[in-house]
């Protein structure tokens, strides 16, 4: 029962629920879960099948991967703490400089 | 293990050293603004270096850690693109960043020194491990420069949160569709996909691969409909990096796309082609027809753009030897007619605003930065005898001949859609043209009055911006036996 | 079905119920400690998949590190006070994205599906990550050994972030 593709279809679940999230919630810290969970995705995948290959390769992408993450939400948090210092309120529906 | 290998690398990491200690010796009161010229140094040296290395001409490129970087001849003219478009940058940024009092000078320039050395490594990864950290590291730098003016306008932090969402999204596209291809052929370097490649099995697991990373792919390229970060992150980035982002984010973006699709995954290119042509076909009319309802110029420009990234990516779709080299030329022309482009802007924009209307008049009042703007909006537009034509000419024929060689008819009909998007686009260039030209100052507008003020820098960028349209376009024939030498 | 089964089966399904709880919360706070919960099913899952040195990383850094810096921030933003109105896109937004995922999720459902599994390595072939020390050793090669470039890209990376956070953060002093 637990093959490669019960792996691989939880990983596609788990990446089609962040996907949803990203695109229909409006708070940037909750965006940026979701899209962590969609990286998190990946890594589920890539070990599941480093494991059925027997290699140790996918393992070192998925160190990497996380490595990435953390700099990535890091500077995420830093930019979202910058636009609220200017504005006081980081709801996405409200930063409409922008449009055109 | 040939360590001596990344030499260019190691001396854009050193320069990069270099901007930290002096930001961190020099008393805080005294001005960054030496760092611009200690960058464009810099970079100019690191260009001497990658123009007077040879591409290898025998078949095994030379690697080293392990197959993970690559010296090919493809990454050094990309790498000599690349740190080209990084000396264009850090001179426009000088005056730039002086203007507007940006606190972070010393930070910035080594964002910047930091983001080309990623783009370097990029175009030399040998291995989607290295792919991936550089894509990943040239991002966050990207995401930090463009929201550089945070606090002076809150459209650059905006712009920065978007950019980081969307292109976060991309990078977990991108990455599952690694680990897909990692599943199905065991190999994570591309040499061992390549080879995968050639025997290989299609399955639908691979068309699901195939399409997670051409779309992981095609947001760094701006290809429709992963652009929708462009034209908010090009409007409110600072004007030097929009113009770093657009030259050498694309041309490091497109010869991802060459070593991935048309070097690794060569083997299935009847799946992937259908999927980029898509893509560029809806690039084709909706850039197009977008730019044309644009009032702002760098949002135009941000429009022409992404056009242009469809345009480099019939090289790719092409995926003969003639394309690869028409999109390398083609790259090499856009680098510095759009660097050229976004410089006068830039320029015109600190005395008449970010409108369209602020250009009304320039032609009398600066003839020179009118008559640059002109032949770069022209040279994208296609029109001889700038570099521009010369350009499109070869990627439009490599794609008919390869259409008609291979039997490819999408293809075909694919090029004779950028063939009419180029008139189209002829349109929203010479709007611009207009407007300086023809269009009647307004009396009322501020700083319409007397020439535009050119610092020092921006008319360095500018000589070789102009020189090289010209060039390009008149006299193509040494820049053309470099590109086949360096793809032989 | 042995202990390992019943793990697994726990686990994924704990993994995916939290997942949907990070989705679906209105409150920041609660999304975040869900999302502690779904990568500490991860963590679980990993160690399961002999991959013990990743399961160990997932909770130091992604459920520790990782997450405080997230709760961090929501603290330090107070996100509660502009909660007020809905936490969501609006309908057609919900319902276009729920399809879109679904659309998603087929397609890869369908990809994996028919996933070439019989053409991999059987889940016992002599050369799998083993657990315990071995898989240590083999990641540590796989690292250093063909990644020691990628490792330095990662080392320029962080330094990259750290500016980057600085800019952004950090307000100069006279200001």
């Amino acid at each position: 029962m637990f093959g490669v593709g019960f792996f691989l279809a939880l990983a596609f679940a788990l990446f089609a629920v962040g996907a949803f999230g990203v695109l229909t919630r409006r708070d940037p810290l909750v965006m940026f879960m979701c899209i962590e969970m969609m990286f998190n995705s990946g890594n589920l995948a890539l070990v599941a099948l480093s494991r059925y290959l027997g290699l140790a390769s996918g393992h070192a992408l998925v160190f990497f991967v996380v490595a990435v993450a953390a700099a990535e939400v890091a500077v995420g948090l830093g930019i979202i703490i910058a636009i609220f210092r200017t504005e006081k309120d980081v709801n996405v529906d409200h930063l409409s400089e922008l449009k055109g | 293990m040939n360590l001596a290998l990344p030499l260019p690398e190691y001396g854009v990491l050193g320069l990069a050293l270099v901007v930290l200690l002096y930001d961190l010796v020099v008393p805080e009161r005294v001005s960054r603004r030496a760092l611009g010229w200690v960058c464009a140094l810099g970079f100019a040296g690191v260009l001497a270096l990658l123009l007077r290395s040879d591409a290898p001409q025998v078949a095994p490129v030379p690697t080293a850690f392990g197959g993970m970087y690559v010296a090919d001849g493809l990454a050094l003219a990309f790498k000599t693109l690349i740190v080209a478009a990084a000396m264009l940058a850090s001179l426009a940024s000088l005056d730039y960043l002086e203007a507007r009092g940006v606190r972070w000078q010393g930070e910035y320039y080594l964002l910047l020194t930091l983001v080309t050395f990623a783009l370097m490594c990029l175009v030399s990864a040998g291995d989607l491990l290295t792919l991936y950290v550089a894509l990943e590291l040239n991002s966050i730098g990207f995401y930090a420069l463009v929201a550089v003016l945070k606090g002076r306008s809150l459209t650059s932090s905006e712009a920065g949160l978007k950019y980081l969402i969307l292109g976060a999204l991309s990078s977990a596209l991108l990455l599952y569709g690694i680990s897909l291809l990692y599943g199905l052929s065991g190999t994570v370097s591309l040499a061992g996909l390549a080879a995968w490649a050639a025997g290989a099995a299609r399955s639908p697991a691979l068309v699901v691969a195939l399409a997670l990373v051409a779309a992981g792919l095609a947001f760094k390229m701006s290809l429709v409909p992963f652009h929708m970060w462009a034209p908010d992150v090009y409007q409110a980035a600072p004007t030097p990096v929009t113009a770093f982002l657009s030259v050498a984010g694309k041309t490091a973006a497109l010869a991802l796309l060459v070593r991935v699709l048309d070097a690794a995954l060569g083997g299935f290119i009847g799946v992937w082609d259908k999927l980029l042509m898509v893509l560029m076909a809806a690039t084709f009319v909706w850039a197009n027809l977008g730019a044309l309802k644009q009032r702002d110029a760098k949002r135009l420009m941000a429009y022409s753009s992404v056009a242009q990234a469809g345009y480099l990516a019939i090289g790719v779709a092409a995926g003969s030897a003639l394309g690869l080299q028409a999109a390398l030329f083609y790259a090499l022309v856009y680098v510095f007619t759009n660097v050229a482009a976004f410089q006068v802007l830039q320029l015109v924009a600190e005395s008449g605003g970010p409108e369209l209307s602020g250009l009304r008049g320039l032609g009398r009042r600066s003839p020179g930065l009118a008559l640059i703007l002109a032949a770069a909006v022209l040279s994208l537009a296609g029109i001889p005898p700038f570099g521009g034509f010369f350009g499109k000419f070869y990627l439009f024929a490599a794609g008919v001949r390869e259409g008609i060689v291979a039997g490819r008819s999408w293809l075909l009909a694919l090029v004779g859609l950028a063939v009419v998007m180029s008139i189209v686009s002829l349109f929203y260039y010479l709007i611009l043209v207009k407007q300086m030209y023809i269009e009647p100052a307004d009396p009322e507008a501020p700083g319409t009055g007397g020439p535009v003020a050119v610092p020092l820098g921006a008319r360095l960028v500018l000589g070789v911006c102009a020189a090289m349209i010209l060039w390009t376009g008149l006299y193509p024939s040494p820049i053309l036996a470099w590109i086949r030498q360096a793809l032989f | 079905m042995g202990l390992r089964e019943v793990l697994l089966a726990v686990f994924a399904f704990g993994a995916l119920a939290f997942a949907l709880a990070v989705v679906s919360t209105r409150n920041t706070v609660y999304a975040a400690l869900e999302f502690v919960a779904h990568l500490l099913c991860l963590a679980a899952l990993y160690c399961l998949l002999d991959a013990p040195l990743l399961g160990v990383l997932q909770v130091m850094v992604y459920a520790g590190a990782i997450m405080v810096l997230f709760l961090f921030a929501v603290m330090m933003l107070d996100i509660q006070e502009t909660g007020r109105e809905s936490a969501f896109q609006g309908p057609g937004q919900v319902a276009g994205a729920l399809l879109l995922a679904a659309l998603l999720f087929a397609l890869l459902v369908f990809g994996a599906d028919r996933f070439p599994a019989a053409a991999l390595a059987p889940a016992a072939a002599p050369g799998a990550p083993g657990v315990g020390a071995d898989n240590v050793v083999r990641v540590a090669r796989a690292l250093f050994e063909r990644g020691a470039l990628v490792f330095e890209a990662v080392g320029v990376l962080l330094l990259t972030a750290v500016v980057a956070v600085m800019v952004m953060a950090k307000r100069r002093l006279e200001n």
